[in-house]
């Protein structure tokens, strides 16, 4: 029983580093910065359950078990909410996605709410950094 | 397991050294911000394998201590950003 739990721990650890080193490939392989965001969301997410779920199969009893469940709740509920900030930043200092997107219902509401900056997106560079 | 946590050292801190470059290299705030958001995220990684690989939890509340630290930095850059437009 006990190598069996020690077998599924190291199984959880490694495909938490691979993924880590998936998303830390795919940071170059994603054509703009709003790929990017999703790309780094991952190793904060998917990640960290593979590893903290190995740590507490690993360590015993019953506060450390919470202390790190809470860990991995905080970072569900924080992750998203940065990266949403990450992709606002994005689209208000005018990084363009690589594909010209469908809908873009910030810079209508931009346009709603400051209607006297209208054309300041336009004048800002085009996304790509990696040139 | 050490032969495991070797193995997740090497390749977590191969992942750390790509993003690394990557924080160099690129060329505006918001790609570095997402860089070093995703560092944060490998050292929160590589915590949970220390804490796995040794069975000691005294850094239990370092991964809840960084994780929101991590968010706090993420949001004021980008709040940042957002107003000054670069």
């Amino acid at each position: 029983m006990t190598t069996f739990v020690d077998v599924l721990a190291a199984v959880l650890l490694i495909a938490g580093s691979l993924l880590a080193l998936v998303a830390a490939i795919g940071l170059f392989r994603m054509p703009d910065a709003y790929s990017r965001i999703h790309v780094a969301t991952k190793p904060a997410t998917l990640a960290v359950v593979c590893t903290v779920g190995a740590a507490v199969l690993q360590v015993p009893g019953l506060t450390p078990t919470t202390k790190l469940l809470l860990a991995v709740i905080l970072q569900f509920w924080t992750a998203p909410v940065a990266s949403h900030m990450l992709g606002r930043a994005a689209h208000g200092s005018g990084l363009r996605p690589a594909e010209p997107w469908v809908l873009d219902d910030l810079e209508a509401a931009d346009a709603l709410e400051y209607p006297a900056e209208n054309g300041r997106a336009a004048e800002a560079d085009p996304g790509d950094t990696h040139s | 397991m050490t032969v495991v946590a070797w193995t997740c050292g090497v390749i977590l801190g191969f992942a750390g050294l790509l993003t690394t470059i990557h924080v160099i290299r690129s060329r505006n705030l918001v790609d570095r911000a997402i860089g070093v958001d995703m560092l944060v995220a490998l050292i929160l990684n590589s915590l949970a394998v220390g804490i796995a690989v040794t069975r000691d939890s005294l850094v239990a509340a370092l991964l809840l201590i960084i994780g929101l630290l991590a968010f706090l930095g993420s949001v004021t850059i980008a709040r940042y950003i957002e107003r000054r437009g670069s």
